[in-house]
């Protein structure tokens, strides 16, 4: 039998309508997981059990009273963990940085303002987290901890951000669903910022349909972040005929660790032809541009955003700030220094108009684009610091999507060598229910996103 | 086409002043070959033409976005005040700064 804290929103919430389990059931089978499993894997930074079974038995004695009261609560008692750089009134938020430790947020950002009917565990990264399906592996970053999470079943989903394939990256290398919407589809009132003209929040799931329900639940104009957009989230179809997807040479001609990576998209694309979906050529950038300009642009902005880090009105002193960070700012100083700015900063931003009008053309031709998520297998724990740049390298296939603000699915669609291969869906602005639905019909017709860690089966 | 040798420490403890960074010699030492190495991972970007390309700085698509003018809740001073590590008199210490002696 299906453990209740394996179970996807949908079948939760079937579930809490039909009184066949509650609220605290779910959350009680969640926190034993994590009692049995987070001591090996360490997604979690804080675990609120507490105010989560307070806050479940309060929700079922609203579903008790109203078992329709879903209509207007989409995520009444549903557990979810959530990446740690959500600012949360009254609970400390560190984004795992040092920099902020003791920081007691005065005010709720507005995506866990919008989930409060969810019941939140909070996750992150301040300790090295492990990949479920290999202990001696990373989960991926930076929502690593999120992805964790999910493919463990520590909770029903999880809430992450993505920059530059922070959401996409662990999902992919974790098995699981992750979504990064479209720029402004959703606010960014209360995240910490890291690369402001990039941010996006969004939900690391078990399946399709639940990333779009919780996308529902949290996308939307938002008077305290003036880049969130208004605009309806469209209702997933059940079909690809007809669909026109785009594929990119240069998305397939970068280097693999092994080709089997590369051909487990290629069927993966067979499957959507099979579906009655159409393959189409279409032309876009090498990603190694889009690492270029995401290298400038990230380093720039997070100079600028980290300025507010002074020590003076909250959290630590400068000198708190980790190796990371101070790379990062030290690039970002002198690409926006007197002198190199027109030769780095602006110039990068041109390429960005580059790579914003590659991609409307390309969706002149199709209505989604797919390509690999990931060109490499999860790596081993400590291995990150051999580049400057290898969080870019391997992101390499998401910084396009990033750069041009479009939304982005990762769906797991394959294996190799017994870890999971992530593939990419992006879509044109607006165009979340498009890679949704996509997704959604993979999953109906394969079961790749249904398998389990196996090695964390027999932990205690 | 900058040539991205080596830096000097010089330039290296100018560019951390600008974001008011302490940096430890070993960082320094680090720094001076590693933002060299990572301007040359940027140069593919010379190989494309930008000739009457204009910039972009923000994908959303928005421009001149107001809020209302209405009055809205804000922190109280307790609130604004509860993470300031140094306080004075009700208000959030700082460093001088035009005390430069």
């Amino acid at each position: 039998m299906t453990k209740l804290n394996e179970l996807t929103v949908k079948e939760s919430i079937e579930g809490l309508k039909a009184q066949a389990f509650t609220s605290v059931e779910l959350v009680q089978a969640c926190l034993a997981e994590i009692a049995r499993l987070d001591g090996y894997i360490k997604a979690y930074i804080k675990v609120l059990a507490e105010e989560a079974l307070a806050a479940a038995q309060a929700a079922d004695e609203q579903i008790r009273a109203d078992p329709e009261i879903f209509n207007q609560k989409p995520l009444l008692g549903i557990p979810y963990a959530c990446k740690d750089n959500y600012s949360t009134k009254g609970i400390e938020t560190t984004a795992a940085a040092n920099i902020l430790r003791g920081y007691i947020p005065p005010y709720e950002s507005t995506v866990t303002e919008k989930l409060k009917h969810g019941v939140s565990t909070d996750a992150s990264d301040f300790f090295v987290t492990r990949n479920p399906w290999d202990l001696s592996k990373v989960p991926g970053g930076s929502s690593g901890g999120s992805a964790a999470a999910v493919a463990s079943h520590m909770c029903t989903f999880a809430m992450g951000s993505d920059t530059g394939g922070s959401i996409r990256c662990p999902a992919s290398w974790c098995g699981i669903t992750g979504l990064k919407p479209m720029y402004g589809r959703v606010s960014r009132y209360g995240l910490i910022s890291m690369a402001s003209s990039t941010d996006c929040p969004g939900p690391l799931t078990k399946t399709a349909w639940d990333a779009h329900y919780v996308l529902q639940v949290i996308a939307g104009k938002d008077s305290k972040d003036a880049t969130s957009s208004n605009g309806d989230v469209k209702a997933l179809t059940n079909s690809v005929a007809g669909l026109r997807i785009g594929v990119p040479k240069s998305y397939f001609a970068v280097d693999f660790e092994t080709p089997a990576i590369k051909q487990t998209i290629l069927d993966a694309l067979k499957t959507f032809e099979k579906a009655g979906a159409t393959l189409v050529n279409v032309d876009l950038l090498p990603p190694k541009y889009a690492v270029a300009v995401y290298t400038v642009i990230q380093r720039s902005e997070v100079s600028s955003n980290l300025a507010r880090f002074d020590g003076i009105r909250f959290g630590q002193s400068r000198n708190a700030f980790g190796y990371e960070a101070r790379r990062r700012m030290m690039l970002g100083a002198y690409t926006l220094s007197a002198g190199y700015y027109d030769e780095y900063y602006t110039k990068a931003q041109k390429v960005r108009t580059l790579i914003v009008e590659g991609f409307k053309k390309a969706f002149s031709a199709a209505d989604i684009i797919v390509g690999p998520t990931m060109p490499n297998l999860p790596v081993p724990i400590g291995m990150l610091d051999s580049s400057p740049i290898f969080g870019e390298l391997t992101d390499m296939m998401q910084l396009p999507g990033s750069m041009a603000g479009l939304p982005v699915v990762s769906i797991p669609c394959g294996f190799v060598s017994g870890f999971p291969i992530g593939m990419q869906l992006i879509g044109p602005h607006f165009g979340e229910a498009g890679i949704l639905s996509a997704a959604k019909v993979f999953q109906d017709t394969t079961n790749f996103h249904l398998q389990m860690p196996s090695g964390i089966k027999e932990l205690t | 086409m900058p040539s991205h040798k080596k830096m000097s420490a010089e330039e290296i403890v100018h560019i951390a002043g600008l974001v008011k960074l302490q940096l430890t010699p070993q960082e320094v030492d680090k720094f001076s070959e590693l933002i060299p190495q990572t301007l040359a991972t940027i140069d593919v970007l010379q190989e494309l033409d930008t000739i009457g390309v204009e910039p972009t700085s923000n994908v959303a698509g928005l421009a001149d976005v107001y809020r209302d003018g209405t009055q809205s809740t804000t922190l109280s001073q307790a609130e604004a005040l509860a993470n300031a590590p140094d306080r004075l008199k009700g208000l959030i210490a700082t460093k001088g700064v035009f005390d430069r002696s």
